[in-house]
């Protein structure tokens, strides 16, 4: 094969923000940016519980312990255990330290090989792509509002708007949801706590991924949503292909 | 009839495991055969340290199909 017709290797990279937003006094988000081996993360400690922050740090600190594995199956392994590890520190924490009450946290975790990408989640924590300026969700929310809106109720957001239906550190059983999707070297993907879309719509978002850069792109967020007002902790990780060379 | 796609049967298999009709082995095998199904069809053997390889990407994601059975 000539040079002329061999794919150019590529890999990804990403830049990240966390802040605790306009209101709030504490961050309860957390993010991964593993370039390293390929997985990003974003964590958001469920709100009204106790140590919600100590339920997304706890997450984050396992995921960053996950092994490096060259093949997705083996790093969707490594993921899961590190994930259900991470589930069951937290359980162990409130039961031992908390008399059994509730903390949490959504996430969602990202894993690409080549053009080949993984995320599994649980809560309202999102994936996005932009791809040639169209922005799709690659997620899914686990909460009442999206039940709502899938039985087709004319407005979701009037019940039960900020009620989580899964996270991590709830239960001993970790119910997740994951999915494969593609992944085009042109493509720029978004990982966000839901303090950054519920204050950025759909076209602040895309303006955003559209930047010239990741670390543009995180900072047009954070200074968006703080301008907007945002009434919550703000998460982003932003990541983009670039040429493949050797770490 | 439509195929389902990788990314569907990989929704699928997490749903069943959600809901306790599969047992963590059996979902963890079903993946991983999934998972390197879907490898060999779009990863260009052998990736260098983390597959980064590049091959030609489908348009979207319903193109990412397993072959027939």
């Amino acid at each position: 094969m000539s040079d002329h017709t061999r794919p150019q290797p590529f890999c990804w990279r990403a830049h990240s923000i966390s802040h605790p937003g306009s209101v709030r006094a504490a961050n309860e988000d957390a993010v991964l940016c593993r370039d390293d081996v390929q997985l990003w993360a974003v964590a958001d400690g469920m709100g009204g519980h106790n140590r919600g922050d100590l339920a997304s740090n706890t997450l984050v600190r396992h995921l960053e312990r996950t092994d490096a594995r060259p093949s997705l199956a083996d790093a969707v392994d490594a993921l899961e255990d590190s994930l259900l590890n991470a589930n069951r520190a937290v359980l162990n924490y409130a039961q031992t330290h908390l008399h059994g009450a509730i903390m949490g946290s959504t996430f969602v975790a990202a894993l690409i090989r080549g053009n080949l990408g993984f995320v599994a989640w649980a809560g309202d924590s999102r994936l996005y792509r932009l791809r040639r300026g169209e922005l799709r969700a690659l997620t899914r929310d686990h909460s009442r509002v999206q039940e709502l809106a899938d039985q087709g109720r004319e407005d979701p957001y009037s019940v039960g708007a900020n009620v989580i239906t899964r996270a991590l550190g709830v239960d001993e059983f970790l119910p997740m949801d994951m999915t494969l999707f593609s992944a085009q070297h042109s493509d720029t993907f978004l990982l966000c706590s839901d303090g950054l879309y519920n204050v950025l719509d759909e076209q602040a978002l895309i303006k955003g991924l559209s930047l010239e850069s990741n670390q543009l792109a995180c900072q047009y967020f954070l200074d968006t949503a703080l301008q907007i007002g945002a009434n919550d902790n703000v998460s982003a990780v932003v990541l983009r292909a670039v040429p493949w060379s050797a770490p | 009839m439509t195929q389902a796609s990788f990314a569907d049967l990989l929704k699928d298999l997490a749903a069943q495991y959600n809901a306790g009709r599969l047992s963590f082995e059996q979902f963890r095998a079903l993946r991983r055969t999934l998972l390197r199904d879907a490898e060999a069809q779009y990863l260009a053997p052998p990736p260098p340290p983390f597959g980064d390889h590049y091959t030609p990407p489908p348009e979207d994601d319903v193109t990412v199909v397993p072959p027939p059975a």
